[in-house]
């Protein structure tokens, strides 16, 4: 299991950081270039910890395990570069040269150091046991309290960030973006903070047995957040507009059957293409939204040229029944209630024999989407709403003051 | 009367060729259109909402000697009634010609509202039974269509959240140019 999560979010990591680099050339922006690298270093990280590939590079080379020193550089490595992405964040790029400049001149003499410990503690043969190679080796246990030093300070400056400038950015999927980084960064610090109490447990002769794979399972999640959070302002805006292709087809697709009753069955000359198309043509984008606006003007003229027919007795009973529901839905059933009556008056060629009534006004301001939402419910309404159908049989008045929220008759 | 025999194809092409030729506001607005369509054919527009009776139409384009006037019906939803405006405004846009008398008890309604001027010409929006008809009919709703998707294409406003301060409102845009990339793709 812990092979198939760091390969998960290696892999994740590597396509984060591919899809920044290709902003990272558009923009030339030293910020979106920071991004790119810390993700870049995270995939690095997690590559070299998928385990099989840690033992076999830890045994690429003679009595050095390879596979855990390249680890700790790339955290310490990663850790500066995410300390230098946010340097960039809360400073100009000219006030942050210098603290940028230190900071890389911090990592070399950190790298430096952290490979001359190691190679000098000579580590045993890696197993899973972070600390118990550490018990009396000073310098290994050194180089264990370097990456987690470093680890935990990235991850404590993401949080604290994270969380601030979620609360004041106006953009909600920035927003989103650095509340889930923050929740990584937690989470990757909660694992460092634990991994540092065993380190000085074990020091102390101490082995508590821990659950290793939840362990790693932690870290992992923490890192695929903190991907996850970074990339999501740029891959956001596309899922969010996939979604809403996707409502507003199913709503498309809702507004067939009343289409077809009362203005493809009744009034074919309101129709001003019958389609032919493929459905995977009709779900093209484009395509998509002249059907969607076609189809709410062609009901709107069939919904006014059924004005005659309508029976204002049962549009009234209609007003009434639903008078407790809110105003999209109510307004919804009382044109589903006239749409129904004036077919009925229709098909019997029979005018209700007053003067033409107007319509139900719809609580609506322009909006395509708004239409179209509203217009799915008055389907759903005229196919099979109690209310409606209520309505149109001819109780005495008695029975419609009794159908109020709570009576018994009150339908469903 | 079943629909005539009219080249679709060759109907939409011309369509699309209007379209292109006209200069849709951005974003779009009835008024301003209105306005640009005035200034091309040199006479003044006026949109006019009135309570129209079924079974008659729910449109009108009247020509008088020095006016356009479009009608349109007052009892429906506003995307409706901008529709309706804008099949009547593709009428002028497309030159249409209309030869229809206008009845007795319209013109009697209408009256008031066209300053005393004789009526020349009225094309009515009822149906799409002739090819007048049909183009008007496919350009406003190209013409919305159109305008609804450079709308969509474009950034939404941003909620505004009040900033505690200068430095924050700007690190707050540092991050969003950082994690956002610009968007290449139109929905």
């Amino acid at each position: 299991m812990t092979t198939a999560l760091y390969s998960l979010c290696a892999a994740g990591a590597w396509v984060a950081a591919g899809y920044k680099l290709s902003a990272t050339r558009r923009l030339r922006d030293p910020t979106v270039t920071a991004v790119c690298v810390t993700l870049a270093l995270m995939g690095m990280v997690l590559t070299a910890s998928i385990p099989p590939l840690r033992v076999w590079l830890d045994h690429q080379l003679a009595s050095v395990n390879f596979g855990v020193l390249l680890t700790l550089v790339c955290v310490v490595a990663f850790s500066t570069s995410a300390q230098v992405m946010l340097l960039l964040w809360t400073r100009t790029a000219e006030d942050a040269r210098g603290a940028v400049r230190n900071r890389l001149i911090a990592l070399a003499g950190v790298v430096v150091l952290m490979t001359a410990l190691f190679l000098a503690a000579h580590p045993g043969p890696h197993d899973h046991s972070f600390s118990r190679g550490s018990a009396g080796n000073l310098g290994y246990a050194a180089c264990l309290l370097i990456y987690l030093a470093a680890l935990g300070i990235a991850m404590l400056a993401i949080a604290r960030l994270g969380w601030r400038y979620a609360r004041l950015t106006d953009r909600p999927l920035v927003a989103h973006g650095l509340r889930l980084a923050a929740a990584g960064s937690t989470l990757v610090l909660a694992y460092c903070v634990y991994r540092l109490g065993t380190l000085v447990g074990a020091w102390f002769g101490r082995d508590t047995a821990y659950p290793e794979t939840l362990l790693r399972l932690i870290a992992g999640s923490g890192a695929l957040l903190i991907m996850l959070g970074l990339t999501l302002p740029s891959w956001g805006p596309r899922f969010v507009h996939g979604i809403d292709h996707l409502r507003r087809y199913a709503r498309y697709r809702r507004l067939r059957s009343l289409w077809q009753s009362i203005v493809a069955g009744r009034h074919p000359e309101l129709v001003l293409e019958h389609s032919t198309a493929r459905a995977l043509r009709r779900f093209a984008p484009g395509e998509l939204h002249f059907r969607v606006y076609r189809r709410i003007i062609e009901l709107s003229d069939a919904r006014l040229a059924l004005r005659p027919y309508i029976d204002p007795d049962a549009r009234e009973r209609a007003r009434l029944l639903t008078r407790h529901l809110d105003e999209q839905e109510r307004s919804a059933i009382v044109a589903a209630t006239e749409l129904r009556s004036a077919v009925r008056a229709e098909q019997s060629a029979a005018p209700a024999g007053h003067e033409s009534p107007g319509t139900e006004p719809a609580p609506l301001d322009g909006d395509v989407a708004s239409a179209l939402a509203w217009w799915a419910r008055v389907a759903r309404a005229y196919a099979r709403s109690e209310w409606v159908a209520e309505a149109l049989a001819a109780p005495t008045d008695a029975d419609v003051y009794a159908a109020t929220p709570g009576s018994p008759r009150r339908p469903g | 009367m079943g629909q005539p025999q009219v080249n679709r194809d060759g109907l939409k092409r011309r369509c699309r060729k209007r379209l292109r030729e006209l200069e849709l506001p951005d974003p779009f607005d009835l008024d301003r259109f209105c306005a640009s369509l005035s200034e091309r054919t040199g006479r003044p527009i006026r949109l006019l909402a009135l309570e129209l009776s079924p079974p008659g139409p729910c449109g009108m384009w009247l020509c008088t000697a020095t006016t356009d006037y479009v009608i349109y019906q007052s009892a429906t939803d506003p995307l409706h009634q901008e529709h309706i405006v804008l099949h009547e405004l593709s009428h002028i846009a497309c030159a249409h010609s209309a030869t229809s008398v206008l009845r007795a008890d319209t013109a009697e309604r209408l009256l008031p509202h066209l300053d005393g001027d004789m009526v020349h010409s009225v094309l009515s929006r009822s149906h799409y039974t002739q090819e007048q008809e049909l183009e008007a009919e496919l350009m406003a709703s190209l013409i919305l269509h159109r305008a609804r998707k450079d709308s969509r294409a474009k950034a939404k406003p941003d909620r505004r959240v009040p900033l505690s301060a200068e430095d924050d409102a700007r690190i707050a845009a540092r991050i969003e140019r950082s994690l956002q990339t610009p968007v290449r793709y139109r929905p």
